[in-house]
């Protein structure tokens, strides 16, 4: 079966102000329901943020756990965002599943990172173009 | 932009986002219509176990940022 273009609405939360730490307002981002699969297990579907910035997908290394990926003689890489602030990650190859598509991809695992982020290399470069609709608060994919 | 957009949309708004405030900086699992959470915990491993225990297969597992924060992204340096 062909695969459809995804047009996936941006989620809501509530936000706060750094400062006085009332509730000011919403802010949407960009999540995607996915799960992963290794071998022959699939994790329950989460949400992952879509982010242009990352090069690669960084997952929480507990949802590898979940589905009997073992960390304990893994390699690993080091990460680093901001600052000099560095954490350890284990690349693993994973099936990603986004709707009722199936990818094989590289995604690292780490026992610091909370939130999944989807990467240019294992989620924007699967497809023609991820376009981030800032406007109207869509994610649009073209596959 | 077309009909089924504008009904997604009016979706999304229509999500309050109020049923998030007692669970900043934790993961939760929501129903798969995404409007109520059914369980929460410190970490996916705690909210996997919940859903275990009570034989739930079809929730959606989420992280919540804080509400305070703002996100800039990671890059990567090999070891």
């Amino acid at each position: 079966m062909a695969k459809t273009d995804l047009s996936i609405s941006y989620e809501v939360r509530p936000k706060k102000d750094p400062l006085t730490q009332e509730i000011i307002g919403e802010m949407f981002f960009p999540l995607v329901m996915i799960s992963i699969k290794y071998g022959h297990r699939y994790s329950r579907p989460f949400l992952a943020l879509v982010d242009s910035g990352s090069d690669r997908n960084l997952l929480p290394a507990d949802i590898g756990e979940s589905i009997g990926i073992s960390f304990k003689k893994s390699k690993f890489i080091t990460i680093g965002g901001i600052g000099s602030a560095q954490v350890k990650a284990f690349p693993k190859q994973v099936k990603l599943k986004i709707d009722s598509n199936e990818y094989t991809v590289s995604a690292d695992f780490c026992f610091e990172q909370r939130i999944a982020l989807l990467g240019r290399d294992g989620f924007f470069n699967l497809f023609q173009s991820v376009t981030f609709n800032e406007k109207t608060h869509y994610l649009d994919i073209k596959i | 932009m077309d009909l089924v957009r504008i009904l997604k949309k009016v979706y999304a708004y229509s999500m309050k986002s109020d049923i998030f405030l007692p669970y900043e900086n934790k993961w939760v699992a929501l129903a798969p219509d995404k409007s109520t959470v059914i369980a929460s915990g410190k970490s996916y491993k705690d909210v996997d176990n919940q859903l275990k225990k009570k034989k739930i297969n079809d929730a959606i597992l989420s992280y919540i940022m804080p509400f305070d924060q703002f996100y800039s992204p990671n890059g990567k340096n090999r070891s």
